[in-house]
Protein backbone atom coordinates (compact mmCIF):
# COMPACT_ATOMS: atom_id res chain seq x y z
CA UNK A 1 0.00 0.00 0.00
CA UNK A 2 2.43 2.32 0.64
CA UNK A 3 4.65 1.58 -2.49
CA UNK A 4 0.81 2.10 -4.15
CA UNK A 5 0.83 5.76 -2.56
CA UNK A 6 4.58 6.75 -3.14
CA UNK A 7 3.96 5.57 -6.98
CA UNK A 8 0.55 7.82 -6.85
CA UNK A 9 2.21 10.63 -5.77
CA UNK A 10 5.54 9.97 -7.75
CA UNK A 11 3.21 9.89 -11.10
CA UNK A 12 1.19 13.14 -9.91
CA UNK A 13 4.69 15.24 -9.23
CA UNK A 14 5.66 13.44 -13.31
CA UNK A 15 2.35 14.56 -14.82
CA UNK A 16 2.72 18.24 -12.86
CA UNK A 17 6.35 18.51 -14.07
CA UNK A 18 5.23 17.53 -17.74
CA UNK A 19 2.20 20.29 -17.62
CA UNK A 20 4.54 22.74 -15.94
CA UNK A 21 7.33 22.73 -18.84
CA UNK A 22 5.90 20.79 -21.97
CA UNK A 23 5.63 24.79 -23.85
CA UNK A 24 8.95 25.90 -22.95
CA UNK A 25 10.75 22.48 -23.28
CA UNK A 26 9.25 22.52 -27.13
CA UNK A 27 9.75 26.29 -27.38
CA UNK A 28 13.30 25.55 -26.86
CA UNK A 29 13.35 22.62 -29.38
CA UNK A 30 11.96 24.40 -31.99
CA UNK A 31 14.38 27.37 -31.45
CA UNK A 32 17.27 24.59 -31.97
CA UNK A 33 16.15 22.36 -34.59
CA UNK A 34 13.99 25.08 -35.99
CA UNK A 35 11.71 22.32 -37.09
CA UNK A 36 8.23 21.96 -35.19
CA UNK A 37 7.39 18.57 -35.62
CA UNK A 38 10.88 17.30 -35.24
CA UNK A 39 10.40 19.30 -31.89
CA UNK A 40 7.50 17.32 -30.96
CA UNK A 41 9.55 14.50 -31.28
CA UNK A 42 12.70 15.77 -29.40
CA UNK A 43 10.59 16.71 -26.69
CA UNK A 44 8.23 12.96 -26.89
CA UNK A 45 11.90 11.56 -26.43
CA UNK A 46 12.75 13.86 -23.68
CA UNK A 47 9.82 13.20 -21.37
CA UNK A 48 9.66 9.27 -21.95
CA UNK A 49 13.67 9.48 -20.83
CA UNK A 50 12.66 11.47 -17.89
CA UNK A 51 9.37 9.39 -16.84
CA UNK A 52 12.01 6.56 -16.78
CA UNK A 53 14.37 7.95 -14.66
CA UNK A 54 11.58 9.79 -12.64
CA UNK A 55 12.56 8.25 -8.80
CA UNK A 56 16.06 10.15 -9.77
CA UNK A 57 15.32 13.09 -11.62
CA UNK A 58 12.70 13.81 -8.74
CA UNK A 59 14.78 13.93 -6.34
CA UNK A 60 17.29 16.33 -8.07
CA UNK A 61 17.79 19.96 -7.21
CA UNK A 62 17.06 20.93 -10.88
CA UNK A 63 14.77 18.38 -12.98
CA UNK A 64 14.02 21.32 -14.73
CA UNK A 65 18.52 21.87 -16.21
CA UNK A 66 18.18 18.04 -16.45
CA UNK A 67 15.58 17.90 -18.40
CA UNK A 68 16.95 20.90 -20.65
CA UNK A 69 20.09 18.90 -21.23
CA UNK A 70 18.72 16.01 -22.04
CA UNK A 71 16.79 17.45 -25.06
CA UNK A 72 19.75 19.77 -26.17
CA UNK A 73 21.72 16.93 -26.00
CA UNK A 74 19.06 14.83 -27.92
CA UNK A 75 18.79 17.65 -30.81
CA UNK A 76 22.19 17.82 -31.52
CA UNK A 77 22.93 14.48 -31.43
CA UNK A 78 20.07 13.99 -33.91
CA UNK A 79 20.94 16.93 -36.35
CA UNK A 80 22.55 14.64 -39.27
CA UNK A 81 20.15 12.29 -38.91
CA UNK A 82 17.51 14.93 -39.49
CA UNK A 83 18.96 16.31 -42.51
CA UNK A 84 19.10 13.17 -44.00
CA UNK A 85 15.05 13.54 -43.11
CA UNK A 86 14.67 16.38 -44.71
CA UNK A 87 14.03 16.01 -48.44
CA UNK A 88 13.08 19.66 -49.45
CA UNK A 89 15.36 19.28 -52.53
CA UNK A 90 16.21 22.62 -53.28
CA UNK A 91 19.80 21.93 -52.96
CA UNK A 92 20.65 24.84 -55.02
CA UNK A 93 21.29 23.90 -58.44
CA UNK A 94 22.76 26.03 -61.15
CA UNK A 95 20.51 28.76 -60.86
CA UNK A 96 18.32 29.93 -64.22
CA UNK A 97 16.65 32.28 -66.22
CA UNK A 98 12.96 30.80 -65.14
CA UNK A 99 12.42 31.97 -61.42
CA UNK A 100 15.64 34.30 -60.37
CA UNK A 101 13.97 37.02 -59.67
CA UNK A 102 10.46 36.04 -58.26
CA UNK A 103 12.36 33.96 -55.35
CA UNK A 104 14.14 36.69 -54.71
CA UNK A 105 12.01 39.08 -54.70
CA UNK A 106 9.41 36.78 -52.16
CA UNK A 107 12.28 37.12 -49.90
CA UNK A 108 12.91 40.53 -49.70
CA UNK A 109 11.56 41.07 -46.12
CA UNK A 110 12.06 42.69 -43.56
CA UNK A 111 14.69 42.81 -41.30
CA UNK A 112 13.70 40.31 -38.67
CA UNK A 113 12.69 37.64 -41.35
CA UNK A 114 16.35 38.12 -42.47
CA UNK A 115 17.48 37.81 -38.91
CA UNK A 116 15.01 34.74 -38.63
CA UNK A 117 16.34 32.89 -41.92
CA UNK A 118 20.31 33.58 -40.61
CA UNK A 119 19.45 32.18 -37.47
CA UNK A 120 17.82 29.04 -38.85
CA UNK A 121 21.12 28.83 -41.46
CA UNK A 122 23.46 28.46 -38.62
CA UNK A 123 24.62 25.02 -37.12
CA UNK A 124 22.37 23.60 -34.37
CA UNK A 125 25.07 23.54 -31.96
CA UNK A 126 25.55 27.58 -32.32
CA UNK A 127 22.10 28.18 -32.24
CA UNK A 128 21.65 25.68 -29.04
CA UNK A 129 23.80 27.80 -27.41
CA UNK A 130 21.94 31.49 -28.75
CA UNK A 131 18.92 30.18 -27.75
CA UNK A 132 20.23 29.35 -24.36
CA UNK A 133 21.59 32.56 -23.68
CA UNK A 134 19.65 34.58 -25.09
CA UNK A 135 16.02 32.99 -25.40
CA UNK A 136 16.11 31.11 -21.65
CA UNK A 137 18.46 33.84 -20.38
CA UNK A 138 21.10 30.97 -18.93
CA UNK A 139 23.92 32.32 -17.10
CA UNK A 140 27.13 30.56 -19.27
CA UNK A 141 27.61 28.08 -16.53
CA UNK A 142 24.27 26.70 -17.07
CA UNK A 143 24.83 26.56 -21.36
CA UNK A 144 27.98 25.10 -19.77
CA UNK A 145 26.21 22.29 -17.88
CA UNK A 146 23.60 21.59 -20.44
CA UNK A 147 25.88 20.51 -23.49
CA UNK A 148 28.62 19.20 -21.22
CA UNK A 149 31.40 21.36 -21.78
CA UNK A 150 33.79 24.08 -20.66
CA UNK A 151 32.82 27.60 -20.09
CA UNK A 152 35.36 28.71 -22.67
CA UNK A 153 33.51 26.65 -25.22
CA UNK A 154 30.30 28.29 -24.41
CA UNK A 155 32.01 31.71 -24.76
CA UNK A 156 33.86 30.62 -28.15
CA UNK A 157 30.71 29.15 -29.75
CA UNK A 158 28.80 31.63 -28.98
CA UNK A 159 31.01 34.18 -29.89
CA UNK A 160 31.78 32.25 -33.45
CA UNK A 161 27.60 31.81 -33.64
CA UNK A 162 27.34 35.64 -33.78
CA UNK A 163 29.79 36.01 -36.19
CA UNK A 164 28.43 33.67 -38.50
CA UNK A 165 25.34 35.39 -37.99
CA UNK A 166 26.68 38.71 -38.86
CA UNK A 167 28.09 36.93 -42.05
CA UNK A 168 24.65 35.65 -43.52
CA UNK A 169 23.13 39.06 -42.90
CA UNK A 170 25.79 40.61 -44.57
CA UNK A 171 25.27 38.14 -47.35
CA UNK A 172 22.11 38.47 -47.63
CA UNK A 173 21.86 42.31 -48.16
CA UNK A 174 24.88 42.19 -50.79
CA UNK A 175 22.50 40.17 -52.94
CA UNK A 176 21.49 42.39 -55.88
CA UNK B 1 26.45 44.68 -35.04
CA UNK B 2 23.56 42.43 -33.49
CA UNK B 3 22.39 43.61 -30.31
CA UNK B 4 20.95 41.37 -27.48
CA UNK B 5 17.59 42.43 -27.41
CA UNK B 6 17.38 41.97 -31.59
CA UNK B 7 18.48 38.32 -30.75
CA UNK B 8 15.69 37.90 -27.97
CA UNK B 9 12.56 39.58 -29.67
CA UNK B 10 13.33 37.26 -32.69
CA UNK B 11 13.75 33.92 -30.78
CA UNK B 12 10.42 35.26 -28.76
CA UNK B 13 8.89 35.98 -32.02
CA UNK B 14 10.17 32.15 -33.62
CA UNK B 15 8.96 30.87 -30.52
CA UNK B 16 5.36 31.87 -30.64
CA UNK B 17 5.32 29.43 -33.33
CA UNK B 18 4.76 26.97 -30.93
CA UNK B 19 0.68 26.80 -30.69
CA UNK B 20 -1.20 25.47 -27.54
CA UNK B 21 -2.34 22.40 -29.89
CA UNK B 22 1.44 21.17 -29.98
CA UNK B 23 1.88 21.43 -26.15
CA UNK B 24 -1.51 19.90 -25.67
CA UNK B 25 -0.93 17.12 -27.53
CA UNK B 26 2.92 16.67 -25.48
CA UNK B 27 0.63 17.16 -22.41
CA UNK B 28 -1.72 15.11 -22.61
CA UNK B 29 0.60 11.86 -23.92
CA UNK B 30 1.17 8.74 -21.06
CA UNK B 31 4.88 8.84 -21.09
CA UNK B 32 4.98 5.51 -18.49
CA UNK B 33 6.55 2.86 -19.61
CA UNK B 34 5.01 0.51 -22.63
CA UNK B 35 2.53 3.29 -23.60
CA UNK B 36 2.23 4.92 -27.16
CA UNK B 37 3.03 7.61 -27.79
CA UNK B 38 1.50 10.11 -29.78
CA UNK B 39 1.70 10.27 -33.16
CA UNK B 40 4.28 13.25 -34.22
CA UNK B 41 4.55 13.92 -38.09
CA UNK B 42 8.42 13.74 -38.01
CA UNK B 43 8.43 10.41 -35.95
CA UNK B 44 5.86 8.47 -38.08
CA UNK B 45 7.52 10.45 -41.51
CA UNK B 46 10.26 8.08 -40.06
CA UNK B 47 8.35 5.50 -39.00
CA UNK B 48 6.42 5.23 -42.35
CA UNK B 49 9.54 5.48 -44.57
CA UNK B 50 11.08 2.64 -42.80
CA UNK B 51 7.37 0.68 -43.00
CA UNK B 52 7.27 1.30 -46.72
CA UNK B 53 10.81 0.00 -47.36
CA UNK B 54 10.16 -3.03 -45.28
CA UNK B 55 6.81 -4.28 -46.43
CA UNK B 56 5.62 -2.20 -49.39
CA UNK B 57 2.87 -4.24 -50.64
CA UNK B 58 1.15 -4.08 -47.15
CA UNK B 59 1.45 -0.49 -47.12
CA UNK B 60 -0.01 -0.11 -50.36
CA UNK B 61 -3.15 -2.03 -49.30
CA UNK B 62 -3.42 -0.16 -46.40
CA UNK B 63 -3.18 3.58 -47.80
CA UNK B 64 -3.16 3.30 -51.63
CA UNK B 65 -5.73 4.37 -54.63
CA UNK B 66 -7.94 6.62 -52.59
CA UNK B 67 -9.03 4.12 -50.01
CA UNK B 68 -7.80 5.29 -46.65
CA UNK B 69 -10.04 6.02 -44.09
CA UNK B 70 -7.17 8.43 -43.40
CA UNK B 71 -7.95 10.33 -46.89
CA UNK B 72 -11.29 9.34 -47.84
CA UNK B 73 -12.38 11.51 -50.53
CA UNK B 74 -8.99 11.60 -52.58
CA UNK B 75 -8.95 10.84 -56.38
CA UNK B 76 -5.83 10.12 -58.10
CA UNK B 77 -7.20 13.06 -60.38
CA UNK B 78 -7.35 16.44 -59.79
CA UNK B 79 -11.02 17.70 -59.16
CA UNK B 80 -12.32 21.11 -58.86
CA UNK B 81 -13.15 22.32 -55.64
CA UNK B 82 -16.29 24.44 -54.51
CA UNK B 83 -15.48 28.00 -54.05
CA UNK B 84 -15.78 27.77 -50.27
CA UNK B 85 -13.55 25.17 -49.78
CA UNK B 86 -10.95 27.18 -51.93
CA UNK B 87 -11.86 30.20 -50.20
CA UNK B 88 -11.17 27.85 -46.55
CA UNK B 89 -7.97 26.34 -47.52
CA UNK B 90 -6.17 29.62 -48.72
CA UNK B 91 -7.46 31.38 -45.59
CA UNK B 92 -6.09 28.20 -43.54
CA UNK B 93 -2.75 28.05 -45.43
CA UNK B 94 -2.53 31.82 -45.65
CA UNK B 95 -2.59 31.86 -41.47
CA UNK B 96 0.04 29.08 -41.10
CA UNK B 97 2.85 30.42 -43.87
CA UNK B 98 5.96 30.56 -42.29
CA UNK B 99 8.25 33.61 -41.33
CA UNK B 100 9.15 34.81 -44.55
CA UNK B 101 6.85 33.62 -46.12
CA UNK B 102 3.54 35.90 -45.43
CA UNK B 103 3.96 38.14 -48.55
CA UNK B 104 4.50 34.95 -50.85
CA UNK B 105 1.21 34.43 -53.49
CA UNK B 106 -0.21 31.00 -54.43
CA UNK B 107 1.10 30.23 -58.30
CA UNK B 108 -1.20 26.43 -58.55
CA UNK B 109 -4.11 24.87 -56.52
CA UNK B 110 -4.64 21.24 -56.96
CA UNK B 111 -7.89 19.63 -55.96
CA UNK B 112 -8.52 16.36 -55.08
CA UNK B 113 -11.88 15.99 -53.00
CA UNK B 114 -12.09 17.43 -50.08
CA UNK B 115 -8.39 18.05 -50.29
CA UNK B 116 -6.43 21.04 -51.33
CA UNK B 117 -2.67 21.37 -52.02
CA UNK B 118 -1.59 25.38 -52.43
CA UNK B 119 1.56 26.02 -53.95
CA UNK B 120 3.00 29.28 -52.71
CA UNK B 121 6.23 29.23 -55.76
CA UNK B 122 9.54 28.55 -53.73
CA UNK B 123 8.43 29.86 -50.22
CA UNK B 124 5.97 26.95 -49.07
CA UNK B 125 3.56 24.23 -49.96
CA UNK B 126 0.18 24.11 -48.12
CA UNK B 127 -1.90 21.39 -47.48
CA UNK B 128 -5.78 21.68 -46.39
CA UNK B 129 -8.07 19.14 -45.87
CA UNK B 130 -11.37 18.52 -43.75
CA UNK B 131 -10.05 18.20 -40.59
CA UNK B 132 -6.20 19.43 -40.93
CA UNK B 133 -3.77 21.86 -42.62
CA UNK B 134 -0.42 21.55 -43.05
CA UNK B 135 2.53 24.16 -44.29
CA UNK B 136 5.90 22.93 -45.43
CA UNK B 137 8.40 25.35 -45.86
CA UNK B 138 10.95 25.68 -48.41
CA UNK B 139 14.41 27.80 -47.60
CA UNK B 140 15.14 30.41 -50.50
CA UNK B 141 17.54 29.90 -53.04
CA UNK B 142 18.52 31.75 -56.11
CA UNK B 143 17.09 29.47 -58.11
CA UNK B 144 16.18 26.09 -59.35
CA UNK B 145 16.33 23.75 -62.54
CA UNK B 146 14.50 24.39 -65.64
CA UNK B 147 13.44 20.98 -67.30
CA UNK B 148 12.64 22.21 -70.82
CA UNK B 149 9.74 23.47 -72.59
CA UNK B 150 8.91 19.98 -72.74
CA UNK B 151 9.46 18.99 -69.11
CA UNK B 152 9.01 19.17 -65.61
CA UNK B 153 11.99 20.30 -62.74
CA UNK B 154 11.23 19.22 -59.03
CA UNK B 155 11.42 21.78 -56.88
CA UNK B 156 10.06 19.85 -53.67
CA UNK B 157 9.24 16.55 -52.43
CA UNK B 158 8.66 14.86 -49.56
CA UNK B 159 6.54 11.84 -47.79
CA UNK B 160 5.05 13.08 -44.37
CA UNK B 161 2.33 11.76 -42.53
CA UNK B 162 -0.95 12.63 -40.81
CA UNK B 163 -2.46 10.72 -38.26
CA UNK B 164 -0.31 8.54 -38.80
CA UNK B 165 -0.63 7.84 -43.03
CA UNK B 166 1.77 8.35 -44.96
CA UNK B 167 1.01 10.69 -47.88
CA UNK B 168 3.83 11.78 -50.70
CA UNK B 169 3.74 15.02 -52.21
CA UNK B 170 5.73 16.78 -54.95
CA UNK B 171 5.95 19.91 -56.89
CA UNK B 172 7.71 21.67 -59.21
CA UNK B 173 7.79 23.72 -62.49
CA UNK B 174 6.28 22.38 -65.91
CA UNK B 175 7.72 23.79 -69.20
CA UNK B 176 5.24 25.80 -71.22
CA UNK B 177 4.48 22.83 -73.32
CA UNK B 178 3.43 20.58 -70.94
CA UNK B 179 -0.29 20.42 -71.33
CA UNK B 180 -0.61 17.90 -68.80
CA UNK B 181 0.85 15.25 -66.49
CA UNK B 182 0.38 11.65 -65.34
CA UNK B 183 2.90 10.66 -62.70
CA UNK B 184 3.67 7.05 -62.65
CA UNK B 185 4.08 5.72 -59.16
CA UNK B 186 6.58 2.34 -57.89
CA UNK B 187 3.64 0.24 -57.97
CA UNK B 188 2.25 1.23 -61.43
CA UNK B 189 -0.62 3.40 -59.84
CA UNK B 190 -0.86 6.70 -61.81
CA UNK B 191 -1.47 10.58 -60.43
CA UNK B 192 -2.54 12.90 -62.76
CA UNK B 193 -0.91 16.40 -61.28
CA UNK B 194 -2.19 20.09 -61.61
CA UNK B 195 -1.28 21.52 -64.37
CA UNK B 196 -0.83 24.99 -64.44
CA UNK B 197 1.16 28.99 -64.69
CA UNK B 198 4.04 26.57 -65.45
CA UNK B 199 3.72 24.94 -62.22
CA UNK B 200 2.55 21.05 -61.36
CA UNK B 201 1.60 19.56 -58.54
CA UNK B 202 0.47 16.15 -56.99
CA UNK B 203 0.16 14.16 -54.18
CA UNK B 204 -1.12 10.87 -53.16
CA UNK B 205 -2.03 8.51 -49.88
CA UNK B 206 1.08 6.23 -49.23
CA UNK B 207 5.00 6.16 -49.35
CA UNK B 208 5.45 4.48 -52.84
CA UNK B 209 7.88 7.18 -54.80
CA UNK B 210 7.08 8.88 -58.60
CA UNK B 211 9.32 6.48 -61.04
CA UNK B 212 8.28 8.68 -64.28
CA UNK B 213 6.16 11.37 -65.73
CA UNK B 214 3.94 11.05 -69.13
CA UNK B 215 3.71 14.38 -70.50
CA UNK B 216 1.21 15.74 -73.06
CA UNK B 217 2.93 17.98 -75.24
CA UNK B 218 1.41 19.75 -78.53
CA UNK B 219 3.92 17.24 -80.65
CA UNK B 220 2.51 14.69 -78.67
CA UNK B 221 3.22 12.46 -75.37
CA UNK B 222 6.54 12.26 -73.84
CA UNK B 223 7.80 10.13 -71.00
CA UNK B 224 10.32 11.46 -68.43
CA UNK B 225 11.95 9.03 -66.23
CA UNK B 226 12.31 9.78 -62.32
CA UNK B 227 14.81 8.11 -60.69
CA UNK B 228 14.13 7.78 -57.12
CA UNK B 229 17.84 9.12 -55.18
CA UNK B 230 19.27 10.18 -57.82
CA UNK B 231 20.63 14.16 -58.27
CA UNK B 232 18.00 17.04 -58.46
CA UNK B 233 17.08 17.98 -62.02
CA UNK B 234 19.78 20.70 -63.04
CA UNK B 235 19.89 20.58 -66.55
CA UNK B 236 17.18 21.03 -69.91
CA UNK B 237 18.05 17.41 -70.93
CA UNK B 238 16.07 14.24 -69.48
CA UNK B 239 15.53 15.24 -66.07
CA UNK B 240 15.82 12.78 -63.64
CA UNK B 241 13.60 13.40 -60.13
CA UNK B 242 15.16 13.15 -57.08
CA UNK B 243 12.19 12.10 -54.73
CA UNK B 244 12.54 10.91 -50.87
CA UNK B 245 11.46 10.02 -47.99
CA UNK B 246 11.59 12.05 -44.79
CA UNK B 247 9.20 14.23 -42.74
CA UNK B 248 9.56 17.56 -44.70
CA UNK B 249 10.06 20.29 -42.56
CA UNK B 250 6.44 20.76 -41.75
CA UNK B 251 6.56 23.95 -39.80
CA UNK B 252 2.68 24.78 -38.56
CA UNK B 253 0.26 21.97 -38.07
CA UNK B 254 -3.44 22.53 -36.90
CA UNK B 255 -6.67 21.79 -36.36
Amino acid sequence: MIELVRGNRARVEFDAFVSAHTEQLLRTAYLVVWDLAEAEDLVQDTLLRIAKRWPRVRAMEHPTAYARKVLVNLALDGSKRRARRERELDGSPPADRLDRASSRALWQVDARSELIEALGALPPRQRAVLVMRYFLDLPEAEVAAALGCSLGTVKSTASRGLARLEQNLSTRSALP
Amino acid sequence: MIEEHELREVFAARAADVGPGAVARLSHADYRPRMSRVGSPAALGALAATAATAAGVAWLVGLGAGTSNAFAGWSPSPTTGSSVQNARAQAACAARLPAGAHDAKPVLSDTRGPYTVTIYSRAATCISGPTFTSVSGARATSGFAYGGPQGIALSGAHMTTRDGHAYTMVQGRAGDDVKSATLVLSDDSRVKATVANGWFAAWWPGSHDAVRAELATPTGTRTQTLRTGGPACTGSGPCTLSTGHGSGPTLHTGP
